[in-house]
């Protein structure tokens, strides 16, 4: 499919299309019936759209929208989604670029040949932005295309500034690391950059949701209130800041604005990073060997088998910034759904209750993210499995070593809510101690190796049918703390026989000690 | 001499082919044994076996006559494994990690302490005890995991590749640790492809291809077998290698 031989060797075609051949060979499966899914799945995604736009295409108002507070609005909210789209494609362009520093894979054989390094640079930082198309494109284009049959061509201009989205995405996140590798050093800029990514993911949904939290968000207004906010919120459709969304609806002087942005931003970001590249990836790889001042404290050694598997998994928890942040992210995500769920104008009942079945979820989610880094993730089964104590030991340890953080965790606001409302309490203590104990269970008996590094990537390691087992538990177990906490004990008996009855189909032997590794 | 390691009839089969066919051999307490053979003749796949990482399909382990397969526990308590990729725990310290893996040996504290303390200086990483593996170079590593695997005395000391990536006085100083193992009555097995190493240190070379034992013996019964008196190991190994398979003799036992 990608053909190295046409082009001249070294070439920015040449490496363009190397580039390609590895990204296209990064997947599971073969290339041939990858194309051949992707090409089904596009298909229907078109045709199912057809559909769709062919009903709402001519009732959608065609752009550009530049007239009053209602077309303010429009590109507003085209501006929060070209924000969301920009921040995911940020964060995945701020990992890749980092990972061009630190581990450089074949950077250091193409810098070491005799093609100009700037143009191995640009093509690595294109192959970054490319790289972050083809989930949009394929989501988005097709209801793109109908949109601008059905509604008006000018939403082709849509098309063209989401690709170059991710060209000013990538641009960006060659600022960011470079700047981060000259504040604070190449010892930070990987852990930090690498939350900064994570974040960066999280952003626009945060935002949005600050907005439901505060209580500015529309939930109950009538149309006259909603005239009114908008009116109040004088959104000009003028604005500066919204020339990114007036050149995604066609506006020709913001696409030629927007073009010269990105012909200005994406080739300063690699001149930047390409410029101070062979030197922070020399500072990089030297990290470590700086001259130090020898620590020459002397530990005390403790002992006891178990003991020294839960120490050893604890210390490389703590030790790992990177790890805990994306743990923790998922602590993030819990917090506007624990506060959507207490939203009084919702008409939900503002009790203790709503937060049985918010933190039984977090718990067990929580529980799993530990147990896959202890368990899966283990950097020397070797080691354990020539040790002379029994596979079922080790899992023990690793089971607490997963499992204690957990309820320590969440014994404050469990305590909390069992002083407040102690029906509640218990209900919820249940369900956090069900959830954590069912999915550190199922990562024990449902291992799918990885390096730490996968942690992000951990749930495509395992099967398909184990993953929608452990949803099933998670999702019965939460639901039964939910009903039992608000008062339907009876009703929470169904939830729970569906997660016992999960968690016994999903049960597998713990494998022997030579079939750890 | 009491035997340390006795393997009969070992078998491994992967996928309908045969990595390891039969294999037996012997390793005498206080001798070292080299096991050579070419690029994927089942050395390590034996080894992994002996040291309990891999399930044999057929065939007898005895390690100081503890039956390996049998009780495994109490088999492993005597071995040390060291692979040829240093696996270690890049977020612990050098001496945090050797207080691991003596805890997985169930070695008393206060020795573990002495013991740590004395390995580390010999290896010479005492200045970096403290500091994370992660900044280890790769020869540093290899000397951790070296000090991890002696940490419990170990009667049996199974060394896949033990010189890769070590520098000229690295080298030299594990040679020398595995000799004092020797000499102090544990038996040793390595494999490597440095044969000039097995030439010097070996009491016995057991050469193995295609998963048999082509032949075992000191360097001068694997020579005379050869008919290639006077030459060195790598005469004699890819003399042996090059011809066909053939079950293989004890030629000292001849």
């Amino acid at each position: 499919m990608i053909d190295l031989g046409s082009a001249k060797p070294g070439s920015i075609r040449w490496l363009m299309a190397h580039e390609l051949r590895l990204f296209w060979r990064r997947g599971k499966m073969r290339p041939k019936s990858g194309l051949i899914l992707i090409g089904l799945v596009l298909s229907l995604w078109l045709v199912l759209s057809f559909f769709f736009f062919q009903k709402i295409g001519p009732m959608i108002p065609p752009p550009p929208f530049l007239n009053g507070p209602g077309d303010g609005l429009a590109l507003a909210a085209i501006s929060v989604v070209m924000g969301f789209i920009g921040s995911v494609m940020t964060s995945g362009a701020i990992l890749a670029a980092v990972d061009a520093i630190y581990t450089r894979n074949d950077l250091d054989l193409l810098l070491s040949s005799p093609v100009s390094p700037w143009r191995v640079l640009v093509v690595r930082s294109s192959a970054i932005a490319v790289g972050a198309l083809p989930l949009y494109a394929g989501m988005l284009g097709p209801p793109l295309l109908w949109m601008a049959v059905f509604s008006s061509p000018l939403w082709l201009s849509a098309i063209v500034v989401l690709a170059t989205l991710a060209f000013v995405a990538t641009g960006l996140a060659l600022l960011i690391v470079t700047g981060l590798f000259r504040l604070i050093g190449p010892r930070s800029t990987r852990v930090l950059a690498q939350i900064i990514s994570a974040v960066a993911g999280a952003a626009v949904f945060l935002s949005f949701q600050y907005f439901n939290i505060s209580g500015r968000g529309t939930g109950g207004m009538n149309e006259d209130e909603l005239a009114a906010m908008i009116a109040g919120l004088h959104l000009d459709p003028q604005a500066w800041w919204m020339f990114p969304a007036r050149a995604f609806t066609g506006d020709i002087p913001s696409t030629l604005l927007w073009l010269v942005a990105v012909a200005v931003l994406f080739p300063f970001g690699v001149f930047v990073f390409s410029r101070s590249f062979v030197a922070d990836a020399a500072a990089a790889s030297a990290m470590g060997k700086r001259k130090r001042v020898a620590d020459v404290r002397v530990a005390n050694v403790h002992g006891g088998v178990m003991q020294s598997v839960v120490r050893k998994e604890l210390r490389l928890l703590a030790r790992d910034p990177l790890l805990l942040s994306q743990v923790g992210l998922q602590l993030i995500y819990f917090i506007p759904l624990a506060f959507i769920l207490i939203r009084p104008d919702r008409g939900m009942i503002l009790t203790e209750a709503a937060f049985a079945p918010a933190l039984t979820l977090l718990a067990g989610t929580l529980a799993g993210s530990l147990t896959w880094i202890t368990v899966s993730a283990e950097d020397a089964p070797d080691l354990l499995a020539s040790a002379p104590v029994s596979a079922k030991m080790v899992d023990r340890a690793k089971f607490l070593s997963a499992v204690v953080p957990v309820l320590m965790l969440m014994a404050i606001p469990v305590v909390v809510l069992f002083v407040r409302d102690a029906w509640a309490g218990v209900w919820t203590a249940g369900g956090v101690i069900a959830s954590s104990n069912a999915a550190a269970l199922i990562g024990l008996w449902r291992r799918a190796p990885g390096t730490r590094r996968e942690f992000v990537r951990r749930r495509s390691k395992g099967t398909l049918m184990a993953g929608l087992g452990q949803a099933l538990v998670a999702m019965g177990i939460t639901a039964t703390a939910g009903l039992g906490a608000y008062g339907w004990p009876w009703l929470a008996i169904l939830p729970a026989i569906i997660a016992a009855a999960m968690l016994g189909a999903l049960h597998k032997p713990a494998p022997s000690a030579v079939s750890l590794v | 001499m009491s035997t340390a390691l006795r393997v009969t009839d070992l078998a491994k089969s992967y996928g309908g082919k045969r990595a390891v066919d039969g294999i037996s051999l012997d390793v005498r307490a206080g001798e070292l044994y080299a096991l050579l053979g070419p690029n994927g003749a089942g050395k390590t796949t034996t080894l992994r076996m002996v040291a309990g990482l891999l399930a044999a399909d057929t065939g007898g382990i005895s390690v100081f006559d503890v039956d390996a397969r049998k009780d495994p526990l109490a088999a492993k308590q005597l071995i040390a494994w060291l692979p040829d990729e240093p696996l270690l725990y890049d977020k612990l310290t050098a001496w945090e990690y050797l207080e691991f893996v003596a805890g997985l040996w169930g070695v008393p504290p206060v020795s573990a302490r002495a013991e740590a303390e004395r390995l580390l200086k010999l290896l010479g990483l005492w200045d970096n005890r403290n500091d994370r593996c992660e900044t280890f170079s790769r020869g540093m590593k290899q000397k951790a995991v070296l000090a991890g695997a002696l940490i419990h005395e170990p009667k049996l000391l199974m060394l896949d590749e033990p010189l890769t990536g070590l520098d000229a006085a690295a080298s030299r100083l594990v040679k020398d640790l595995i000799r004092e193992r020797v000499a102090q009555g544990a038996g040793v097995i390595l494999t490597t492809h440095i044969l000039e190493v097995a030439e010097r240190m070996a009491d016995r070379i057991g050469i193995i291809k295609d998963g048999k034992l082509l032949i075992e013996g000191s360097l001068e019964e694997l020579r005379n077998h050869a008919g290639a008196q006077g030459q060195s190991l790598e005469d004699v190994f890819l003399s042996l290698t090059a011809a066909p398979s053939v079950t293989a003799p004890n030629v000292a036992a001849q």
